[in-house]
């Protein structure tokens, strides 16, 4: 996972509401085309008739316009990423090249899962959101991890993140990482109950 | 030394902590981690994926449950999603040496009945399984819940889990039940009267003369049914209850070790002392059987009651109540012994186990299932199913018109395509009427063995 402290880019906007998991990676794409999740993420709306198979794009779905080819933060709608638990919903947001979401609310699960991916969601006000949203492509937005910042027309807003997810966004780890990095306490820990409770370990 | 205030629940915490990682985060040892049929390949695939080892394969256990068929004659091969799923399952164990008791194995069954009847699960432990109902092993005394995919791909790679540390309450229950009664009525009454967010962000511990007068299995159910009121964590502190069920388990300590084992296990209980954030005492004396009418646990009512009327509820429950009545095809008011069932199911990780299926054999034997009633009865693991067939329970269930099945999750939540046809009505021991739960359509009335096996018999709620 790649480390995320400061993301500068331009924004890509939708503020589609209700936007769920199951818009952003199709269950059929994830046992057809796990491999190439990303070329097939929001199919129903970035293909024409939302049909990915016959590959024409939307010129009109914000990700597939030339300006915001190259945006690392997008901005979503209401209860973005609602519904199941599929990991693979951050995950093909992140191989879009997306590093943070700006947006007035999330889904509870995907928004945890995003950490996994190096994903830093923000939940801002509906005014802050719009704010954003209307910039022109040309314009520059700076979020900042080290500093809690989001930086946009010469104002910058303060954003919260829970410390152990930030830490693990800076070292580029997921929770898995971030774990294996107390590997000596856990490995302490287990010398110590092994003595004191044996059963746990040896009952073969 | 001075008096030890702490409660069961705070006791495991303790005992598991590696390290406090602030904000009530904490960083919590696991000692067991059981996979199922669903979950399990998922998260094997993960820390393939990752290309980490297992920590420790010796503390994970698996077996098919939610996607292999119940029905007589069951294979893999039957159901296209265990034969999917089977092979990817077998080899993830086998790449990572971890236990699996696999279709042909006299261990497989449900999770939740498999671990405590293994002796897998035991007093003092920390339990996950990619379930909700993980919660049952709480019976045993053992902090156990139900967590996702990637949590499961956590514990599998470290053998601990990062946990928000919940608040611990107590509920104590008085009072003596009917003989026909049991904690499946129990669990429907206080979650209809106390609500499914009751025990939201707290460790449920139950206490009192009802739990200490109640058998094992039973507090399994009660734990089982503990997360639909809210509680991620159901426990029961140990007595000589637990201790006798645990005593000579396959998996059990044996000899030396279980000398230390019972002299900690003895070390656990909460006290009269003990301090929680919140206790509440509840008399359920005179509480009759309970047999949910709508969509949540929490819509159920008294055996012999009529569905309620709105008035009186909230504008959020009288809602509820409208697409309930909508769902379920009922009338306020209308008394649920006038209802037609379609389905009996008896089983699951509530129900299905020895003692639940003894009760319905009492109940049925020399009757017969009525006329135009599909009633199955699904043993909860291979052990449970061993010894129903010696004492003799398949024949009287099947002389009576029950189908008697292979051990499986079955139409709990019809993971495995079987399932209740849309409009029908089943009236099931399983823990869940949520819309659709037991397939698009299908609707559930929540019940005991006792009175699923009367429905069967007459064809109606009573
Ligand atoms: S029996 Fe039902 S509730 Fe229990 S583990 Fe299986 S699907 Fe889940």
């Amino acid at each position: 996972m790649e480390k995320l402290e400061v993301v500068k880019s331009n924004v890509v906007p939708w503020l589609m509401p209700n936007v769920d998991t199951d818009i952003i990676t199709p269950m059929k794409r994830i046992l057809k085309n796990y491999d190439r999740i990303q070329d097939f993420a929001f199919e129903p709306y970035r293909f024409v008739d939302g049909d990915g198979d016959k590959g024409e794009l939307n010129p009109d779905f914000p990700l597939n316009k030339p300006e915001y080819a190259n945006a690392k933060i997008m901005i979503t709608g209401e209860n973005f990423g609602s519904g199941s638990s599929r990991e693979t919903a951050p995950e093909a947001i992140a191989k879009l090249g997306i590093r943070c979401l700006i947006g007035t609310s999330f889904g509870g699960i995907f928004f945890k899962n995003c950490f996994q991916q190096g994903i830093l969601p923000i939940v801002f006000s509906a005014e802050d959101v719009n704010a954003l949203a209307a910039l022109e492509p040309s314009e520059e937005v700076v979020v900042d991890l080290l500093n809690q910042s989001v930086t946009f027309s010469g104002k910058t807003l303060p954003f919260n993140v829970e410390p152990i997810r930030r830490e693990s966004l800076l070292a580029g780890l997921d929770d898995v990482g971030m774990t294996l990095t107390k590997e000596n306490e856990i490995a302490d820990f287990e010398a110590k109950d092994r003595k004191a409770r044996p059963w746990i370990y040896n009952f073969h | 030394m001075c008096m030890d205030k702490r409660p069961l629940f705070q006791k495991l915490w303790d005992l598991h902590t590696i390290r406090d990682m602030g904000e009530d985060n904490y960083l919590i040892a696991i000692d067991r981690c059981f996979l199922h049929d669903l979950s399990g390949p998922a998260a094997l695939g993960m820390l393939q994926k990752s290309r980490r080892p297992a920590r420790d394969p010796g503390r994970v256990f698996a077996t098919p449950d939610h996607l292999i068929l119940s029905a007589p004659g069951r294979t893999e091969e039957m159901s296209p999603l265990s034969a999917r799923s089977m092979p990817l399952f077998r080899m993830g164990c086998k790449g990572y040496g971890l236990s699996l008791f696999d279709l042909d194995s006299p261990q497989q069954g449900i999770v939740h009945v498999v671990g405590p009847e293994q002796g897998l699960s035991l007093p003092g432990m920390t339990i996950v399984c990619g379930d909700s109902h993980t919660c049952t092993h709480g019976a045993l005394g053992a902090l156990a819940w139900g967590v996702g995919t990637s949590e499961l791909y956590h514990v599998l790679a470290t053998q601990t889990l990062m946990v928000k540390k919940p608040k611990a309450m107590y509920i104590e229950l008085t009072g003596r039940l009917a003989d026909d009664v049991g904690p499946m009525d129990v669990m429907l009454y206080l979650i209809s009267t106390l609500g499914v967010d009751f025990g939201i962000g707290f460790a449920v511990e139950y206490g009192g003369e009802l739990i200490r007068n109640m058998e094992m299995e039973d507090r399994m159910t009660l734990c089982n049914l503990t997360v639909e009121m809210g509680s991620e964590y159901a426990l029961i502190s140990p007595d000589e209850k637990t201790i006798a069920y645990v005593k000579g388990r396959p998996y059990a300590p044996k000899s030396e070790a279980w000398d230390a084992f019972e002299a900690h296990v003895r070390e656990l209980p909460s006290s009269e002392e003990s301090d929680f954030d919140k206790r509440v005492k509840i008399d359920v004396s005179g509480i009759g059987r309970f047999v949910s009418w709508g969509i949540t646990p929490a819509h159920a009512v008294g055996v012999g009651a009529c569905v309620p009327e709105a008035e009186g509820l909230d504008e959020a429950q009288a809602r509820s109540c409208k697409e309930a009545c909508q769902y379920m095809d009922l009338a306020p008011g209308t008394p649920l012994s006038e209802i037609k069932i379609d389905r009996v199911f008896i089983g699951s990780c509530s129900n299905g186990r020895l003692s639940n299926i003894r009760r319905v054999a009492e109940i049925v034997e020399g009757k017969h299932v009525a006329d135009g009633v599909e009633a199955w009865v699904v043993p909860g693991s291979q052990p449970v199913k061993k010894a129903a067939e010696e004492e003799g329970l398949d024949i009287i269930l099947k002389n009576a018109g029950f189908i008697w099945g292979e051990p499986s999750c079955s139409l709990c939540g019809g993971c495995n395509g079987e399932q209740v046809a849309s409009g029908k009505r089943c009236v099931s021991t399983t823990n869940r009427n949520f819309i659709g739960r037991q397939g698009p359509g299908a609707r559930t009335h929540l019940a005991s063995p006792i009175t699923a096996a009367r429905a069967a018999l007459s064809g109606k709620i009573e």
